[in-house]
C-alpha cells in the first residue's frame, strides 16, 4: 500500500480549522448578531459619558448683563464660550434652556444676571445661575471646564460663586466614569472569551471533537487554527470599537492607532488562551456562557473601567492589581487619551505579554488530543 | 514501514472505564486481514465502539497491545492516522456545514490539495448519491443522508483502512444493500474494512465475522464456517447458541 508522510506540523491544518470556525460564526446568526451589534450597544449606552476630547457639548448661555461702564463681563464670557469647540451655544434663554434640559436634548443653561459686571467690579464677587444635567458627571466635566477657562481668561482671579443646580439628582451616578478604553476593554474581555469558550465546546456538539482527535491534526494545530479565528474576530471588535469612537463620537486618538491596535489583539489574545483553558472546566453552551460571565464580572467591578481604582475600598483597590483588564486599560487610555507609547506604557505591555505566554501554556498543557475516557 | 498481513491486531487488549468498575474490552484479540470485510457483531455495549475508539487512537487502553495498519497503537497515532478513515457510531459531522464544506474540511486535514479533493470528493457525491444536495447543510438531511456524508468523509483521503461504527444500522433496506455492495467494491480495489453492528443479520454478507461479548471475542469464522458449526441457518442462531439461556444486559 501506499506510502504516506505525516508532516509533524501543518500551517494548511490550522487554516482549515479557521476558516471552518470563520464560517461557522458567519452563518450562526445570533452569534454574529452579538459580534457586530455587542460593540455599537456598548459604545452607545457607555457613550454619553465618554470622557477624553468631547466636542460640542450643547448648551445655552442667557447674558442679561448690563455691564459697569464700558466692560460686560458676561458679555466677554459669552464671546469666549463662543469660540470654545468644547461647547456648542444654542439660542434660547435660561428658562427654555432648563426645559430642553429636562427633556434630554440640552446639557447646561447659565444665566448672567443684569447686575452681574457691577457686582463684580464693586465687591469682587459675582453669581451665575447654572442648570445642568447631572447624569454625566464627564460631560458636566467639559462644561466646568470651558467656563473656567472663559472665565479665566476675563476675571483674572476675581471671586464668582456659581449658583447650580442639577437636573436628575445626579449623586447616584456620580462615581461612574466609563471611558472609550474601558468599553474596548471590557468587550475584548467578555466578548472574546465568551466567543472563544463557545468555539471549543461546539467541537463537542455533534462529537466532532474525537473525530478530529482520530485525524492528523495536532493540538497545537487545533489551537492555532482556533487562535487565528478568534484573533480575526477581536480585530473586528477592536476596529468596530474605535471606528465608532473615532468617526462618531469624534474622540482623537493621540497616541499611535497601530500600538493601540496591537495592544487590543495582544489583550485579546491573552483572553482567547484563558478561554481554552477555562473551557475545560465547562460542559456545555450555557456552562461557557456561565464561566464567560464568571471572569468578566470582577473584571467590570475591579479593573476601573466603571468606577475609579481610587474611589474603591483600599482592599478592592488592591484586588484590581490582579485583573489583567486594569493593565490593559491603562494601556488603552495611555495611548488614546494621554498619547503615550511604549516607553510610558513598556510595564503594562510586559504584564499583558507574560500573562498571554502564561495562559498560552495553560491552553497548551490542558489541551489534548486523547478522549478523556 | 513493516509489512505485515494484519491490518488491524490486537493483543490483550483491556479497557476499563470508573477504575475498572465497568470493563469494556477486556482482553481482546482481534487478527483483521489486509484485504478483506470485516464483522464485529455483538449486542448493544458488549465494546464495539470502545474497541474502535481505541484502534483509530483516540481513547487510550487500559493494558494491552494494537498494530494498526503495521505500527503500534497509540504510539504512532498521528502517523496511522493518515492510513484509515472512520466513519463513527453519531456520524460525528459539523452540522451547520455544507455537504460539501464538511468533506472539503476533513479533506484539508490529511493534507490533499484542493484538485484531490475537488477529484474524490465528487466521486464520492456521485456513489453516495449526495450530488444534489452538495449544498445543503448537514443539520438537514436524513438519517440515511447524514450516514452518506459520514462515510464519505472517511473516504475522502482515500485511506486503505475504513472503520465504520454501526454504519448500517438505522438505514433503510435499500440503502443498506446498496452499502453492502459498495463496500464489496471497495474491498475488491484492495481496501480493508472493520464494520461493526448490533443487527446479526448484517453479519451474513461480511467475509469474516467476530462475535462479541462482554469485552471480548467468543466465536469468530467465515458466515459459512459458523453455521455449519453450530448446524443453523443464520448467524443470529449462532449467537443466541452461544449465549445459552443468559440474558444479556445490555
Ligand atoms: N465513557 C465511558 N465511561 C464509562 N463507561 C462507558 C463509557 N463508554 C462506554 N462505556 C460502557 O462500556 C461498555 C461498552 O460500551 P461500547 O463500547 O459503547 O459498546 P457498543 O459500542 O458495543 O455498544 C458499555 O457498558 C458502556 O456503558
Ligand atoms: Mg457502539
Amino acid at each position: 500500500m501506499n506510502e504516506r508522510t505525516h508532516k509533524r506540523f501543518s500551517f494548511a491544518r490550522s487554516m482549515a480549522v479557521t476558516r471552518r470556525i470563520l464560517t461557522q460564526f458567519r452563518r450562526d446568526r445570533m452569534t454574529f448578531g452579538m459580534i457586530v451589534l455587542m460593540p455599537i450597544l456598548f459604545m452607545f449606552v457607555f457613550g454619553a459619558t465618554l470622557s477624553g476630547d468631547i466636542k460640542n457639548v450643547p448648551i445655552i448661555v442667557e447674558n442679561l448683563d448690563d455691564g459697569f461702564g464700558e466692560i460686560n463681563m458676561g458679555e466677554a464670557i459669552y464671546d469666549e464660550l463662543l469660540l470654545d469647540d468644547r461647547v456648542d451655544m444654542r439660542e434660547g434663554t435660561y428658562l427654555k434652556g432648563s426645559e430642553m434640559i429636562e427633556s434630554g436634548d440640552l446639557v447646561a443653561s447659565f444665566l448672567f444676571e443684569s447686575n452681574f459686571s457691577t457686582e463684580m467690579i464693586l465687591t469682587g464677587n459675582a453669581s451665575i445661575k447654572l442648570y445642568i444635567d447631572g447624569t454625566k458627571p464627564q460631560i458636566k466635566g467639559v462644561v466646568y471646564g470651558a467656563l473656567t477657562d472663559a472665565m479665566q481668561a476675563i476675571l483674572e482671579g476675581r471671586g464668582i460663586n456659581i449658583e447650580e443646580e442639577l437636573a436628575f439628582g445626579g449623586a447616584e451616578f456620580s462615581g461612574l466614569d466609563v471611558t472609550i478604553p474601558g468599553v474596548m476593554g471590557y468587550i475584548l474581555t467578555f466578548l472574546i472569551l465568551l466567543l472563544a469558550v463557545l468555539t471549543v465546546i461546539r467541537e463537542d456538539i455533534g462529537k466532532t471533537k474525537l473525530r478530529l482527535f482520530s485525524t492528523p491534526l495536532t493540538p497545537v494545530e487545533r489551537i492555532l487554527g482556533y487562535v487565528l479565528a478568534l484573533s480575526l474576530l477581536a480585530m473586528l471588535e477592536t476596529v468596530l470599537v474605535l471606528g465608532i469612537a473615532i468617526f462618531i463620537f469624534g474622540t482623537v486618538v493621540k497616541g499611535s492607532i497601530l500600538l493601540l491596535f496591537f495592544a487590543g489583539l495582544l489583550y485579546g489574545m491573552a483572553n482567547i488562551f484563558l478561554a481554552f483553558f477555562l473551557s475545560n472546566f465547562a460542559k456545555n453552551e450555557f456552562q461557557s456562557v456561565q464561566l464567560a460571565v464568571l471572569v468578566a464580572i470582577p473584571s467590570l467591578a475591579f479593573s476601573g473601567m466603571m468606577i475609579p481604582i481610587s474611589s474603591l475600598p483600599p482592599i478592592i483597590a488592591t484586588m484590581s492589581k490582579f485583573i489583567p483588564l486594569t493593565f490593559a486599560i491603562t494601556i488603552f487610555e495611555g495611548i488614546m487619551l494621554r498619547g503615550w507609547g511604549l516607553e510610558q506604557l513598556w510595564f503594562e505591555f510586559t504584564l499583558i505579554f507574560l500573562l498571554t505566554i502564561c495562559f498560552f501554556i495553560l491552553a497548551l498543557i490542558s489541551s489534548s488530543d486523547k478522549s478523556k475516557d | 514501514m513493516k509489512m505485515s498481513v494484519y491490518a488491524v491486531e490486537t493483543r490483550k487488549l483491556v479497557k476499563h472505564y470508573n477504575k475498572g468498575k465497568v470493563k469494556a474490552v477486556n482482553g481482546l484479540d482481534l487478527r483483521i486481514k489486509k484485504g478483506e470485510i470485516y464483522a464485529l457483531i455483538g449486542a448493544n455495549g458488549s465494546g464495539k465502539t470502545t474497541t474502535i475508539d481505541m484502534l483509530s487512537g483516540v481513547l487510550m487502553p487500559t493494558t494491552g497491545e494494537m498494530n494498526v495498519w503495521g505500527l503500534p497503537q497509540p504510539k504512532n497515532r498521528k502517523k496511522i492516522a493518515h492510513y484509515f478513515g472512520i466513519a463513527p457510531q453519531e456520524y460525528a459531522l459539523y452540522l451547520d456545514l455544507s455537504i460539501w464544506e464538511n468533506i472539503t474540511f476533513f479533506g484539508k486535514l490529511y493534507s490533499l490539495s484542493r484538485e484531490e479533493i475537488e477529484n474524490t470528493g465528487k466521486k464520492l457525491l456521485e456513489i453516495l448519491n449526495l450530488e444534489e444536495k452538495k449544498d445543503v447543510i448537514a443539520e438537514q438531511l436524513s438519517g440515511g443522508m447524514k450516514r452518506r456524508l459520514s462515510i464519505a468523509c472517511a473516504l475522502i483521503h482515500q485511506p486503505p483502512l475504513l472503520l465504520f461504527d454501526e454504519a448500517t444500522v438505522g438505514v433503510d433496506p435499500v440503502l443498506r444493500a446498496y452499502f453492502w455492495s459498495y463496500f464489496r467494491k471497495l474491498r475488491d480495489a484492495g481496501k480493508t474494512i472493520l464494520i461493526t453492528s448490533h443487527v446479526m443479520d448484517e453479519a451474513e454478507k461480511a467475509d469474516r465475522i467476530g462475535l462479541m461479548r462482554a469485552g471480548v471475542l467468543i466465536e469468530e469464522g467465515t458466515p459459512s464456517e459458523l453455521k455449519q458449526k453450530y448446524s443453523v441457518d443464520t448467524i443470529e442462531e449462532v449467537f443466541i447458541h452461544l449465549s445459552g439461556d443468559e440474558i444479556i444486559d445490555e
